[in-house]
């Protein structure tokens, strides 16, 4: 029994344990592999420039949106950064939806990118490359969960002028940023019921023309009820969703605010942020 | 074009006819949602369940004390930041101190993860030094789905007439990360303090945050 439990915990801490520098810049485990990317090769002073922490995930396990529904928890990104940069926070792709039994979870499966912007200041030092260094923590589940974390960093040069590009960062970038939810559309309105929460989003012929789906990510937790069905109609401008209110019933609540997810007949997926005003 | 637009027209006629529908069953399956779970400022599902040493308890038999029902599930990392910090027991053991009934509750199936014996789970709370009550195994999950208990922990709080005044997490720090127990704010232990005070619970419902509690589907 005792060396069993020492077995486990030295595998729990080579699991956790810090990657050596350079290449192996990624954490791997049995259930993931993750590394942080960056756009750019070469940043440039005045500047921005997206970096992803980029998890591969096995088959059957899946990680977590920033509301990660009825369990589960959101990864979370620890910047060190030299003067000069900033990092914005998670941009977070659209997620998608986890049922088990009665239970709703919001992730990612297969693999993901998590941006976060990083803007660099015309005042930065220019007498050094770029160190980028991420800490990470992000929980993968299947029917169990093992919570993961890995210490990262990118040293980037600065360019004398424009950024440089690098062809495989941006391409894993530009495939997280067209999953990224479009700007919230204008007059999207929400009405409290007793039990339900009509959320009214204005939306174009385009887009609603040939829906086969439409789901609302709440962005807060217990405002909707995660995993009750959300019954939708295409009005005449835009869609009507009926939603089930969650565990707070917070009537003075102004806004409502998450990710409107909306699948195509050909399987085409458009996300919205929404933040809906109380009528 | 043509067939493609008929589709869509009958699609949408469908939704329309649908939707009132929809809505009765929803608002139908609400109630019952509503019924079956549980709410804040509402009476607590009675139950009756076995411990780990073959007790029965039911709900009832505590009605005068205040009772904490914790979900547990000893394999699951959230659930192991508390007692590996020592933080769930000091709880327990604060609480019983002050004659609150805590009942740990373990609802994972037969051979999911976080099912235990009687025997086994007694064994956990000698070696963690943990102070319940008692421990109650629900393994077909009857205890579980009465209260709706999505997360290990699930923190459930019942005053002495048998009403539900708080449900939710056990503090406002979701993370697996043990350092983040030390500045956590512990919504079991101040809703425990607000009762005994006689004030309302200032925070009676709450992100319950962790593991899904391992059902039976």
């Amino acid at each position: 029994m005792y060396t069993a439990r020492s077995l486990i915990a030295v595998t729990c801490l080579s699991l956790v344990a810090p990657v050596s520098e350079g290449a192996a810049n990624v954490v791997r485990t049995p259930q993931s592999e993750v590394t942080l990317v960056s756009e750019v090769a070469q940043a440039a002073a005045g500047r921005r420039f997206w970096v992803g922490l980029y998890l591969k995930l096995r088959p059957g396990w899946h990680t977590y949106w920033t509301n990660p529904g009825d369990s589960g928890l959101a990864t979370r990104i620890e910047w060190t950064l030299p003067q000069g940069l900033v990092a914005g926070t998670i941009r977070w792709p659209l997620p998608a939806r986890f049922p088990t039994g009665n239970l709703m979870n919001y992730g990612y499966a297969d693999e993901v990118v998590l941006l976060t912007r990083v803007s660099v200041l015309p005042s930065v030092d220019r007498g050094a490359p770029l160190a980028i260094a991420a800490h990470a923590r992000w929980l993968v589940c299947a029917h169990i969960c093992i919570p993961e974390e890995g210490r990262f960093e990118l040293r980037l040069p600065l360019a004398v002028g424009a950024p440089v590009l690098d062809p495989r960062g941006r391409r894993l970038v530009a495939r997280a940023e067209a999953r990224l939810p479009r700007a919230s559309p204008e007059n999207a309105r929400y009405a409290p019921n007793r039990d339900t929460l009509v959320l009214s989003v204005p939306l174009p012929k385009e887009t609603t023309g040939a829906m086969q789906e439409a789901w609302f990510y709440p962005l807060e937790y217990g405002v909707v009820d995660h995993s009750a069905p959300q019954p939708f109609r295409v009005t005449a401008d835009g869609v009507e969703l009926l939603l089930t209110r969650g565990e707070r019933r917070d009537d003075a609540l102004e806004h409502l605010r998450g990710v409107l997810v909306i699948r195509h007949r050909d399987e085409r997926q458009e996300g919205f942020t929404i933040n809906a005003m109380r009528r | 074009m043509q067939p493609s637009s008929r589709i869509q027209t009958h699609h949408l006629r469908a939704m329309r006819v649908s939707w009132p529908f929809v809505l009765l069953a929803l608002v139908i399956g609400g109630m019952q949602l509503a019924g079956a779970a549980t709410a804040v400022g509402k009476p607590a599902p009675d139950f009756s369940a076995v411990d780990s040493n073959g007790k029965m308890h039911t709900l009832k038999q505590y009605r005068g004390s205040l009772v904490v029902l914790e979900w547990t599930n000893d394999q699951c990392p959230f659930v192991r930041k508390h007692y590996g910090t020592d933080n769930m027991q000091a709880l327990q053991r604060e609480a019983t101190a002050q004659g609150v009934v805590w009942l740990s509750v373990i609802s994972s199936a037969p051979g999911m993860q976080g099912y235990v014996s009687g025997d086994e789970a007694n064994s956990l709370t000698k070696q963690r030094k943990a102070a319940p009550t008692a421990v109650l195994l629900d393994p077909k999950g009857e205890v579980g789905h009465a209260y709706g208990a999505k997360t290990t922990p699930h923190m459930y709080i019942i005053d002495r007439e048998g009403v539900l005044v708080y449900m939710g997490g056990i503090d406002d720090t979701p993370s697996t990360d043990w350092e983040d127990v030390k500045t956590a704010k512990n919504y079991v232990h101040v809703a425990l303090n607000e009762i005994m005070a006689g004030q309302p619970v200032s925070n009676a419902v709450t992100r319950p945050y962790g593991c899904s509690v391992k059902y039976n589907y």
